[in-house]
């Protein structure tokens, strides 16, 4: 799992595990981040997406899994759905 | 290793120990009613143990409660061989965590472990879960407009047409809403990831709490979500990857002509209330309808007690103003009648029912598509949704499961029933390391030391200095502070006093085990378990009952045929027994088996060696039966795994005799033996005599002494190299203290009288000459140690109020 912050985007990598759900709150608690990118995101675990959709930001990227993105339609997706190739 | 870990060992064992006896209650009682009991346990138990990263440990766990929890909906009895089954897994989890305890991780095994039992706890699952759930599918009220209304509102017009489809070619469609406990992270479930998991999904949603309006804070590890879909796949598959959820979940057929209804190939063109309104409205006529029906005046309040909060729910979550509702119910419930707050109910639906179809053109949440207000309400209404099902038996069933009103109106504010338990045991009890209880006493014992100076002090002032008025003065302050240091002792005795029934409550699963392994019938009798005696006590006791226990099942009690022989019950009783008597605890281990023989006792004593024919010849039956304490003796022919190996018996005694204690047995042949062993109550405070010798002053510890006399010369005999005297008719050795401690020959001067203290261990009387006798004392008595640590022949040092040290001896390491 990586969690790291580009161009004021919160890029969610690998398998995202309940212990990250407190890291991905921190990072956007401390401000700067208006988007997140689920792209690499090869699962989410409950607590991580519930911090996400208490959030409310943007997403830029849904994740490659079919069926992850069938569940993260949830998520406010302002920009292209497409998965980045 | 971190606190939180630390206090999840504590906890599991606790949890272990109170699912195997409840297991043992069930087996031998057959009472259903202690299986939730254990399963709580186990439930808690799992709960826990996810939190930290020990995947075999939970799962196995998991596998166990499953397998319990498929019991319970079944009502089925259990087993012998499944409480063998289910209390090898408590064995193994015991076993992991001591290794967690240890080195902090699993053994390398423990998968493979985890497997085979996982494995076994599964087998035979499969039936009694179909059981249940069909039952459970009976008693629902189908709520699949809810889930599939919800789905449905955020799927494309095309999608939701295809769906429709395949309803109406016969598929089977199945609604989902699983609505995860607030609490489920700490189980280590993820719902979302178990949700992906559902087969043939054709739509999903997630939804979220309507107060979430972005900036305020929220709790991290509560989970707030809950989740709809819609799957193909048949029922029991999705049951098989839900059962561990099922009381969260809820899965129903959708009845394809319902779902036409609530899938309009145009939605916003017909005015029929959708979502969330519908559903509500829905719950709320369910209510008023149930308090609507007669019923008698008994059920009646149990009906307003869960209509009361179903309907606030359904209205607090659509952001509804719900005071209405209370105060209906509490008229209803005064008045005895429920139709105040069925009309109340009626009410709240009509004014909701409009609204919703006012609102109908503006929606709800523009900015989340498929979640926010719409589907929330889904969430508790599944919640509600549970109460009318169960009618008459909804008040005991509400007044356990869910908090009061005012709580239970807060969102999210139902946190499963294990959370609350535990809180709740919280509350009341505080677990301390025993590290620093252990400092607290120590210092206390220095206190009573310092405090025993101050009659010196006193002394010192009167003769040393003259002023008498001051010693009085000090001997006031010092009666003052020794009763303080009094209560503050018992205070922290009191504290480390721990109810004997905490090693008893071991026993009855190592009795089971036993007769079965050794094919007796066994009852186990415990009584006394409340009596209590010091922490270090308690522990000291395990070991010793347990070689008692494991002797008098193998050698005491008889098979069934044997018995049945003698004209004794098939079923053999075995006691144990506590009970306090002044300053000591008397335990007592009984059997009615076939009790010790001393002819039998004094043949094999021989022929192990121990001891030569005359002295067999010349011991009494009463010392001849306690010669099984003594090393190396064994009455059994054969070793086997349960006893006789010839060094039970021994460890008893040692063990005994390391907490101060003393044991004693009384054996009837073909009646049965009864052992019993009395110990200090509190091992912290040690009475001990002081005697002098020659210049010095040396303690002995009072349970060792039977009697002080002072002989004349005359009494005195010779024989072989020791002087020995007649006391009652009894031939004593005598011993000077002054050779054994190796300090010249100066004590036993040519007085007319000489001062024997007659002690008695090890099974012998000794009398011990000294030079004269000093007062009896309590004191704190503290092992020597550093260089002094490997010293033979004292029990430690104490502190004596002017500051000198006493020498505590202990005799039986003396002797040569």
């Amino acid at each position: 799992m990586t969690i790291r912050t580009e161009e004021r985007t919160l890029h969610l990598e690998g398998s995202c595990p309940v212990e990250a759900a407190e890291e991905v709150l921190q990072a956007l608690g401390d401000g700067g981040i208006d988007a997140i990118d689920l792209n690499d995101c090869t699962h989410l675990h409950t607590a991580v997406l519930q911090v996400l959709l208490h959030a409310r930001l943007p997403l830029r990227h849904m994740p490659a899994l079919p069926s992850l993105r069938a569940w993260l339609a949830v998520l406010p997706n302002t920009t292209a759905p497409d998965v980045k190739t | 290793m971190n606190d939180l870990l630390e206090q999840f060992l504590l906890e599991a064992r606790d949890l272990i120990e109170e699912a195997a006896s409840g297991l043992l209650e069930i087996e031998r009682d057959g009472t259903p009613e202690r299986m939730n009991a254990v399963f709580r346990a186990l439930h808690t138990l799992k709960g826990s143990s996810g939190l930290f990263d020990f995947p075999p440990l939970t799962t196995l766990l998991h596998a166990a409660e499953d397998r319990l929890s498929a019991l319970c909906r079944a009502g089925a009895g259990v087993s012998p061989d499944l409480v063998d089954l289910l209390l090898q897994t408590l064995d193994q989890t015991s076993e992991w965590l001591a290794q967690i305890e240890a080195e902090g991780r699993l053994p390398a095994d423990a998968p493979v472990a985890e497997a085979r039992l996982v494995a076994a706890l599964r087998s035979g699952l499969a039936d009694g879960q179909a059981m249940g759930s069909a039952k459970r599918a009976a008693m629902d009220v189908p709520p699949a407009l809810v889930a599939a209304d919800a789905v449905l509102a955020g799927l494309p017009n095309a999608q939701r047409q295809a769906i429709t489809d395949r309803i109406k070619a016969g598929e089977g469609l199945t609604a989902i809403t699983y609505t995860p406990a607030s609490s489920c992270f700490f189980n280590g479930d993820d719902p979302l990831g178990l949700m992906l998991q559902v087969p043939e999904v054709v739509g999903c949603s997630i939804a979220v709490p309507p107060e979430w309006g972005g900036g305020e804070a929220f709790d991290l590890f509560r989970c707030e979500l809950a989740f709809h879909a819609l799957s193909f796949a048949p029922r029991r598959e999705l049951e098989a990857l839900l059962r561990y959820v099922l009381d969260q979940a809820q899965l129903t057929e959708v009845d394809p002509a319902a779902f036409a209804e609530a899938a309009p190939s145009d939605p916003g063109s017909t005015p029929s209330l959708s979502g969330a309104a519908a559903a509500a409205c829905a719950i709320l006529d369910e209510q008023a309808t149930m308090l609507e029906t007669p019923c008698p005046p008994e059920a009646l309040a149990g009906r307003i007690e869960s209509a009361a909060p179903a309907a606030g729910h359904v209205l607090a979550a659509l952001g509804e103003p719900a005071e209405a509702i209370a105060q209906a119910a509490a008229a209803s419930r005064a008045a005895a009648s429920g139709g105040m707050l069925a009309g109340a109910i009626r009410v709240a639906r009509e004014a909701l029912a409009d609204k919703a179809l006012a609102d109908k053109a503006t929606p709800l949440s523009p900015s989340w598509p498929g979640v926010g207000r719409p589907s929330a309400p889904h969430r508790r209404s599944a919640d509600a949704r549970d109460k009318p099902g169960h009618d008459e038996g909804a008040a005991p069933l509400s007044g356990e499961r869910e908090a009061p009103l005012p709580s239970a109106v807060r969102p999210g504010g139902d946190a499963g029933p294990p959370k609350a338990e535990s809180t709740d045991r919280g509350s009341h009890v505080l677990r301390v390391d025993q590290g620093k209880l252990d400092l607290l006493m120590a210092q206390i014992g220095e206190l009573v030391v310092a405090k025993n100076s101050l009659p010196f002090l006193a002394r010192k002032a009167e003769t040393t200095y003259g002023v008498r008025d001051l010693a009085r003065d000090i001997k006031d302050q010092y009666a003052v502070i020794d009763r303080i240091v009094q209560e503050l002792q018992g205070a922290i005795m009191s504290v480390r006093m721990l109810p004997i029934g905490q090693v008893f409550q071991r026993f009855p699963r190592l009795v089971r085990d036993l007769s079965r392994k050794l094919g007796k019938k066994v009852e186990l009798v415990i009584e006394g378990e409340d009596t209590e005696a010091d922490k270090n006590v308690i522990e000291s006791l395990y070991d010793p009952l347990l070689h008692m226990v494991r002797n008098s099942l193998d050698h005491g009690i008889e098979a069934p045929e044997e018995r049945i022989a003698a004209g004794k019950p098939p079923q053999a009783t075995l006691r144990l027994s506590a009970r306090q008597d002044n300053d000591q605890v008397v335990l007592e281990i009984a059997d009615d088996g076939r009790g010790i023989d001393p002819a039998k006792v004094r043949r094999r004593a021989y022929e192990r060696g121990l001891l030569d024919e005359a002295a067999l010849e010349q011991m009494s039956d009463r010392d001849a039966v306690m010669l099984i304490f003594r090393a190396g003796f064994s009455m059994a022919d054969r070793v086997s795994d349960v006893s006789g190996r010839g060094v039970g018996m021994d460890v008893v005694r040692t063990a005994v005799d390391q907490a101060g204690g003393r044991i004693d047995v009384s054996s009837t042949v073909g009646q049965g033996t009864t052992i019993r062993i009395r110990l200090p109550l509190s091992m912290a405070v040690s009475r001990v005599m002081s005697v002098h010798v020659g210049q010095h002053l040396f303690g002995v510890p009072m349970d060792l002494i039977v009697e002080t006399v002072k002989l004349g010369r005359h009494a005195l005999s010779r024989i072989g190299n020791h002087d020995a005297c007649v006391l009652r008719g009894k031939v004593v050795p005598l011993v000077e203290l002054a050779d054994l401690l190796e300090l010249g020959a100066e004590a036993c001067a040519q007085e007319t009288e000489i001062p024997v203290l007659v002690t008695s261990f090890n099974g012998q009387t000794i009398g011990l000459v000294v030079s004269g006798f000093g007062e009896n004392m309590e004191v704190i008595l503290k092992p020597l140690d550093g260089v002094l640590a490997g010293a033979r022949g004292y029990a430690g040092t104490a502190l004596l109020g002017d500051g000198r040290i006493l020498l505590v001896l202990d005799p039986r390491e003396l002797m040569p």
